[in-house]
C-alpha cells in the first residue's frame, strides 16, 4: 500500500514536470508569434513515402522493415528578417511487411497470422537565428515523436509504444539555386529528451493501471508521466532534411523533400530505428 | 555544403551496422533464443516447480546443426510442455497451435461445457448473444450472464442488473472463458461489492535476472453504483484462463458469491508474445500472482467452494449439472 502511494506521488511529480515543459513550449511559441512586424509566413502540406527499419529488442530480435506511402505533414513557417520559425505536424501509418505471414491452425480452423502495424506522429517546433548574415541559421528544435505499435505474434497482437519529447540545437542552410528555386538543408540533434516506452514485459501492472481508465488521452498522459529524462548517453537521435522549393508564383511554391532519421535508445533492451521520408508538397505564403 | 552531403552519405551507407546482429536462423540459435527469452521474461518458474536450467541441460544436447525443423519442433514443444502453462503456446506454419498446458493440448473434458445446451434448455426466450457475452434469464427469476472473454463488453452487467432488477440472483458463467483484460471485469463487478476488497497482488519481470521483478502491486475491487445485494453463483472449469480467472478471483472475495464447478486453469499471469528468427511465435507468462489470502494458485487454479463436474450422460440428456446446481440454489 505504501509502495503504491509512493509510486502515485512520483507519478504526480512527473506529470507536473511534463505540464511545465508543455507550458514552456507554449510560451516560446506565443512569444515568437506575438511580435508581428514585417514577416513572411506560409503554410505547407507534404505527402509522400516512408521507409523504416527498426529493431526493438523488447518486441523481437529481428529487424523489422516497411515501406509506406501513407505519410503526410502540415507545417507553418514564419520568417522575420534574421529569424525563421516552424511548426510541423506529421503522421505515418505502416504495416510491417517484413513479418512473414503464414497459415496456422487453431481449433481445427486454418487462419492467417497477423501483421504488425504502426502509427508514427511527429510534432516539431523550431526557431533559429541567422548567423552573421550567412546562409546558416542556428537555433533550437523541440521534436516530439510518438510511435504506437501493434506487434503481431502469430495469432495475437500486443500494443506497445515509444514516445520521445526532445530538445536540442538545429542548424539550417539555405541557398538560392536559381531565381525560382531554393535549396534548404536542416539537421538537428536532441541533447536531452523525456522518453516513455512500454515496460520491459510490455503489459505489467503499471501499464494495466495506466490503461484502466480506458480513455485515450488520459491513458497517454499516464504513459508520459511514467517516462524519464534521458541525455545523449542513453538517447541518440539525428535528423537531416534536404528540401527544394520551386516558386510558381509570389505566393505559391511546390517542393520536394527528403528526410532521414536515426534513433537509438539504450536503457533496458535497445530500441533502434532508421527512417527515410520522401515528400512532395506545396506551400502557400501570406 | 560538401561536408554535409558527405556526412549524409556516411550515415546512409552505415545504416546496416546501426542495428544489433539478428540471431542466426539455425536450430541451435533458435533453441538458445527461446530458452534465453524464457529465462529473461518468464515469471512463475518457482510456482510451477520448474528448474529452467535443468531443462536446458536436458534438451539442448538434443539440438545440433543438422536437427530438422520437425525435430526442433518436437524438442521445443517437449520443453515447453514441462511448464504446463495455459499461457504458453507455440505457433508454427501449417500446424495446430501447440499448447504447453496438457488440458488445452489434449482437450481434456472440453465437451463438458456446451453453450448450445444452455441456450436450448435453460435460457428463457429473448436472450442476447454477442461475441464476448451471452445473457438472459432462467425461469424468469435468475439472471444468467456468460462472459466468454473479458473486454469492454463485460460492462453489460450494469445494464443486465437494471433490466432484471426483480431477479432472485445472478449466475456469472466463466466456463471456457478465454481471458482478455481483467480490468474491464473489475469495472463491471463494481456493483457487486459494497466495500473495497483486495483481490490479488502481482509483480512482473522487469529485467533479465530471474529475480528481476517489479514491486508487488495490489488489485482491489471497488464499489460503485447501486449495490446488488443478492446471491451470486460463479461457474468455472479447467478452461477458465487468465483474465477470466482473475474475474473468478474478484468474485470469490465477495461474501454473497459461491464458486461452483471445476478448478480453473491456473494461468494467473499476464502474457506477452515473442517471435523466433524462423518466424515461429510463442507466448510467455511474465508475472507472479498471489490471491488475497497471500497464497499463489499459479499452476493450481482458483478452487471453487462447490467442486462439481458435468457428466456426459446428463449432458446427453440435456442437463448442465453445474448450472442446474446454481439455479436450484438461487430459486429454492
Amino acid at each position: 500500500m505504501e509502495c503504491e502511494r509512493g509510486f502515485q506521488l512520483k507519478r504526480h511529480r512527473r506529470a507536473r514536470c511534463f505540464k511545465m515543459v508543455l507550458i514552456a513550449v507554449g510560451f516560446l511559441v506565443f512569444t515568437n508569434h506575438s511580435r508581428a512586424q514585417s514577416v513572411e509566413e506560409g503554410i505547407g502540406l507534404k505527402l509522400g513515402a516512408h521507409s523504416v527499419s527498426f529493431q526493438d529488442m523488447q518486441l523481437s530480435p529481428n529487424i523489422q522493415k516497411d515501406f509506406s506511402i501513407k505519410t503526410f505533414a502540415v507545417n507553418y513557417k514564419r520568417r522575420k528578417s534574421h529569424r525563421v520559425s516552424e511548426v510541423e505536424f506529421g503522421s505515418t501509418w505502416y504495416s510491417l511487411n517484413s513479418d512473414n505471414s503464414y497459415t496456422y491452425v487453431r481449433d481445427g480452423i486454418s487462419r492467417e497470422t497477423f501483421i504488425s502495424s504502426s502509427t508514427l506522429v511527429n510534432l516539431r517546433y523550431s526557431t533559429a537565428w541567422n548567423l552573421r548574415k550567412s546562409a546558416f541559421h542556428a537555433g533550437l528544435m523541440i521534436d516530439n515523436q510518438i510511435r504506437a505499435n501493434e506487434q503481431a505474434y502469430g495469432w495475437t497482437t500486443a500494443f506497445n509504444y515509444f514516445a520521445a519529447f526532445s530538445m536540442g540545437p538545429v542548424l539550417y542552410y539555405t541557398k538560392a539555386v536559381s531565381e525560382r528555386c531554393d535549396l534548404s538543408l536542416k539537421s538537428w540533434i536532441p541533447v536531452f529528451a523525456w522518453v516513455t516506452r512500454s515496460p520491459y514485459a510490455l503489459n505489467d501492472d503499471d501499464y494495466m493501471r495506466n490503461n484502466m481508465n480506458h480513455k485515450g488521452v488520459e491513458t497517454f498522459a499516464n504513459y508520459v508521466a511514467d517516462g524519464s529524462l534521458k541525455i545523449l548517453n542513453r538517447f541518440q537521435k539525428f535528423n537531416a532534411e534536404a528540401r527544394f522549393d520551386y516558386s510558381l508564383s509570389r505566393r505559391f511554391d511546390v517542393l520536394i523533400s527528403y528526410e532521414l532519421e536515426m534513433l537509438r535508445y539504450t536503457p533496458g533492451r535497445n530500441f533502434i530505428s532508421y527512417q527515410n521520408f520522401v515528400n512532395l508538397g506545396a506551400e502557400y505564403k501570406f | 555544403m560538401r561536408a554535409y552531403i558527405l556526412l549524409l552519405f556516411i550515415l546512409f551507407a552505415g545504416c546496416d551496422n546501426f542495428f544489433e546482429p539478428e540471431p542466426a536462423n539455425d536450430p541451435q540459435a533458435i533453441f538458445d533464443n527461446l530458452w534465453q527469452e524464457f529465462s529473461a521474461l518468464y515469471g512463475p518458474f518457482e510456482e510451477r516447480n520448474v528448474d529452467w536450467d535443468a531443462l536446458r541441460s536436458k534438451y539442448r544436447p538434443m539440438v545440433s546443426s543438422s536437427t530438422s525443423e520437425e525435430e526442433l519442433y518436437t524438442i521445443l514443444t517437449s520443453m515447453l510442455a514441462e511448464l504446463d502453462d495455459g499461457h504458453v503456446r507455440l505457433t508454427t506454419p501449417g500446424k495446430e497451435i501447440y499448447h504447453s498446458n496438457r488440458v488445452f493440448r489434449e482437450k481434456t473434458d472440453d465437451e463438458l461445457f456446451n453453450e448450445a445446451l444452455i441456450k436450448d434448455n435453460y435460457l428463457d426466450e429473448g436472450y442476447v448473444d454477442k461475441s464476448s457475452y451471452l445473457y438472459g434469464t432462467i425461469q424468469r427469476d435468475v439472471i444468467y450472464l456468460r462472459l466468454k472473454a473479458i473486454d469492454d463488453q463485460a460492462l453489460i452487467l450494469d445494464k443486465v442488473l437494471d433490466q432484471f432488477s426483480d431477479s432472485k440472483g445472478l449466475i456469472i458463467d466463466l466456463r471456457h472463458g478465454r481471458g482478455g483484460d481483467f480490468t474491464w471485469a473489475f469495472d463491471a463487478f463494481s456493483r457487486l461489492t459494497n466495500e473495497k476488497r483486495l483481490v490479488f497482488s502481482s509483480k512482473t519481470r522487469n529485467g533479465p535476472d530471474r529475480n528481476d521483478f517489479t514491486h508487488w502491486y495490489d488489485w482491489y475491487l471497488e464499489p460503485e453504483g447501486k449495490f446488488f445485494d443478492k446471491p451470486i453463483f460463479v461457474l468455472t472449469d479447467r478452461y477458465t484462463l487468465s483474465a477470466s480467472e482473475r474475474a473468478a478471483m474478484a468474485l470469490k472475495v465477495l461474501p454473497k458469491a459461491t464458486l461452483v464447478g471445476d478448478t480453473t486453469s491456473g494461468g494467473h499471469s499476464t502474457v506477452i508474445g515473442r517471435e523466433l528468427q524462423n518466424s515461429w511465435y510463442y507466448s510467455i507468462s511474465t508475472q507472479k500472482t498471489r490471491f488475497m489470502d497471500g497464497k499463489s494458485y499459479e499452476g493450481i487454479g482458483v478452487i471453487p467452494e462447490v467442486p462439481l463436474r458435468n457428466s456426459r450422460a446428463n449432458m446427453a440428456a440435456g442437463t448442465d449439472d453445474v448450472l442446474q446446481y446454481a439455479v436450484i440454489n438461487i430459486t429454492r
